[in-house]
């Protein structure tokens, strides 16, 4: 009887578990096809990734370091061959990471550019709102640091109906999230968006760089 | 770790499965299992905390063992007060400690003295209102002769402990969980089909409209003084919508994840805002602890028998105190009070109990009258919330009277418009209306959707439910906290 009873519950679990199984798989597949598409949106990311790749061993001057760093100088001036592998808000424990990855590979480097801020010493992507740009070096670089799933995952750092927004305008208007130049300074020609920084721009830093700045969530 | 995020959903089937194909024979593994799950769901959040929550498991059952041991009154209620001064030390420490030390030196000071308050810098361990009132009805159930000290600790840790009701209940009492604990339980298919649909529920009350509606509520309060009384009266609009549904919502889910575990924990909510009088709110707001207070507080202080003045008393002592477990803030206390001066009439004048079963039962519309006096139950709700939402006394009263007054001015009915247009949209009113319809079809159900599409045919009900999870994922992203993790 006792034998009856537990056939009947095992199968009344499978029953269960193999019917939700099959209620998920197509949520499932949506998803990961999702995170696909998103993967293959060129970014700055997966540019520097592949650039670093095939030409390593040519770059005499290296930079690194946040956007300072990739909004202030054009590589395009310099008369050694340069590359910027700086990215928004980047810190200096990633710029060492990067270094590391490519330390075998820069065989004519000559100069290494890194930017000291007065946050630089102390603040982490994972101390505060600049959480969510972990993934993008997991992700395109393959430096993994700290473990949480968010940090692998395009879809899970962002909000859904802005990924499918993302989607969409790439495949439609070839918008992509590539911002940067050929030797990865980032440009801004937008007055709006420089008069904004000017007026807002030091709070917002103060912000983004505070370590714990968790706890300003009306900034 | 948060319900709502891609950990849980992890964790969740991991613990499932060994729950019901690796220990389903064996009810003491399945206890192991569920004590060792809810500690590392509760270690995930900060593991230093855990600490705390094993030292008053420990001393609950500790004293519940030597008070059902003791031989005369007199020790027993020693172990019984250790226990209650212990449980409420932590409590007092870690949560209203700062609050009384900064509320002394203000009021000295306005006497002419001025003290520097030493407080301390520590964040609240989460759950810890919620698991201490767990303990507490364990040890006041056992003092009172109510139950008898459970004596396998793994069983009584359980039910501290439970990972569903461990930060943000319901709080249960040992009457109800603990013998589910000690029985054996088989694996239940509705039951669990009907945890998932719960679950599902709680899912598309926190992600699409708690978080929406926080986004606009923060918005509003955050920079009220830059808005119209119009404005100022949406914000209160969704917060009242945001605490309803991130509080309920995250009570549906864990209702809904422990009925896959076999277990039925206590109903937290019962469609509040449809309720016709504020003592029926009551009855259908965050009823694990109302009940609690009603059953550890207001009956021991004399509830409504004695006179007029003890009814009184006994009101605001209850409200107030249940504001204040909210947290160490006048705002909660103010929210509180104010709760207590709407129920007063009712009590005073025998009208307390008028409305016992949910609005409209049997019936698809409320009459005139039934509507009216849900739709004035749901105005005091919302002018109760501005406190309860306020970061300061001072800013609730503000906040009222520009938002009273500036509903007078009617140029400022444009600003109002131009700013929904701007920064909210018609999305959240559709998604708020859509909600508010189907817990309007489910209100004599357990929760909105547990009848819904029942009797559909399957590919229907399918959809149907393929659609509310497609909505929680569209308005899904970065995961969003609770706002009773916080009490």
């Amino acid at each position: 009887m006792i034998y009856i009873q537990n056939l009947q519950l095992g199968y009344s679990i499978k029953k269960w578990t193999i019917k939700l199984f099959f209620f998920l798989l197509p949520l499932f597949i949506f998803l990961v096809t999702i995170e696909l598409i998103l993967r293959n949106i060129p970014n700055d990311y997966s540019y520097k990734r592949k650039y670093l790749d095939e030409n390593a061993e040519k770059i005499e001057v290296l930079f690194l370091g946040n956007s300072h760093v990739s909004y202030d100088i054009n590589p395009a001036f310099i008369q050694l061959r340069s590359f910027k592998a700086s990215h928004g808000s980047q810190t200096i424990d990633y710029d060492y990471m990067l270094i590391e990855k490519y330390s075998t590979r820069f065989k004519n480097l000559k100069y290494l550019v890194i930017p000291i801020d007065y946050f630089t010493l102390f603040t982490r992507f994972s101390d505060g709102w600049e959480e969510n740009r972990i993934k993008n070096y997991n992700i395109y670089y393959g430096m993994h640091q700290g473990f949480k799933i968010s940090y692998y995952f395009e879809i899970l750092n962002n909000k859904f109906s802005a990924n499918i927004s993302r989607i969409i305008r790439f495949y439609t208007n070839s918008i992509s999230h590539k911002y940067c130049k050929n030797l990865g300074n980032s440009f801004n020609d937008n007055y709006p968006i420089q008069k904004e920084m000017i007026d807002n721009g030091s709070f917002r830093a103060f912000v983004q760089h505070s370590i714990n700045n968790k706890k300003f969530p009306q900034a | 770790m948060l319900f709502n995020s891609i950990n849980f959903l992890i964790f969740l089937p991991i613990v499932f499965f060994l729950y019901w194909f690796i220990v389903q024979k064996n009810l003491k593994g399945q206890n192991i299992l569920l004590l060792v799950a809810s500690y590392f769901f509760y270690a995930c959040w900060d593991w230093r905390f855990l600490f705390l929550l094993i030292f008053s498991t420990l001393l609950d059952y500790f004293t519940g063992l030597k008070m059902s041991q003791a031989e005369n009154q007199k020790v027993k209620k020693f172990w019984f007060w250790l226990s209650i001064i212990v449980n409420l030390g932590f409590l007092g420490t870690f949560k209203y400690y700062n609050f009384f030390a900064a509320s002394f030196a203000t009021a000295i000071s306005n006497i002419g003295f001025h003290v520097n308050p030493w407080t301390i810098n520590v964040i609240l361990p989460v759950g810890i209102s919620f698991y201490t009132f767990h303990g507490l009805s364990y040890v006041i159930d056992i003092y009172n002769d109510r139950i008898k000290a459970e004596k396998n600790f793994i069983d009584y840790s359980v039910f501290v402990s439970f990972f569903p009701l461990l930060v943000a209940g319901p709080i249960e009492r040992a009457t109800h969980l603990l013998p589910q604990i000690q029985q054996k339980r088989e694996f239940n298919y509705s039951k669990a089909v009907n945890g998932l649909r719960q679950i599902l529920w709680g899912f598309f009350k926190k992600v699409v409209i708690a978080d929406q509606c926080a986004e606009y509520a923060n918005m509003i309060f955050n920079n009220q003084a830059g808005h119209s009384g119009l404005s100022l009266l949406m914000g209160a609009l969704f917060f009242t919508f945001q605490i309803y549904c991130d509080f309920s919502g995250y009570s549906d889910i864990a209702l809904g994840t422990a009925k896959l575990f076999g277990i039925d924990l206590l109903r937290n909510f019962a469609f509040p805002y449809f309720s016709r009088d504020i003592a029926e709110f009551w009855r259908r707001w965050h009823i694990s602890l109302s009940s609690w207070f009603r059953d550890y507080l207001y009956i021991p202080l004399g509830g409504s028998k004695g006179g007029t003045w003890k009814k009184i008393r006994n009101t605001f002592i209850i409200f107030i105190v249940s504001g204040f477990w909210h947290g160490a803030n006048w705002t909660f206390i103010a929210w509180g009070t104010l709760n207590a001066i709407y129920f007063l009439p009712l009590l005073l004048t025998n009208n307390n109990r008028n409305n016992l079963e949910i609005v409209a039962k049997g019936r698809k519309l409320p009459t005139f009258k039934e509507s009216i006096s849900m739709l004035s139950t749901f105005a005091l709700t919302v002018l109760a919330w501005v406190f309860f939402r306020s970061d300061n006394f001072t800013n609730a009263l503000l906040f009222l009277k520009n938002l009273l007054t500036g509903l007078f001015i009617k140029k400022s009915y444009i600003s109002s418009i131009v700013f929904f247009n701007k920064h909210i949209g018609f999305s959240i009113v559709f998604f708020l209306l859509l909600f508010m319809l189907i817990e309007w079809i489910g209100r004599e159900q357990q929760f909105a959707i547990e009848k819904i599409g029942l009797k559909w045919k399957r590919p229907v009900r399918l959809l149907f439910y393929y659609a509310i999870i497609l909505t929680i994922i569209w308005f899904s992203g970065k995961e969003q906290q609770f706002i009773y993790f916080q009490f």
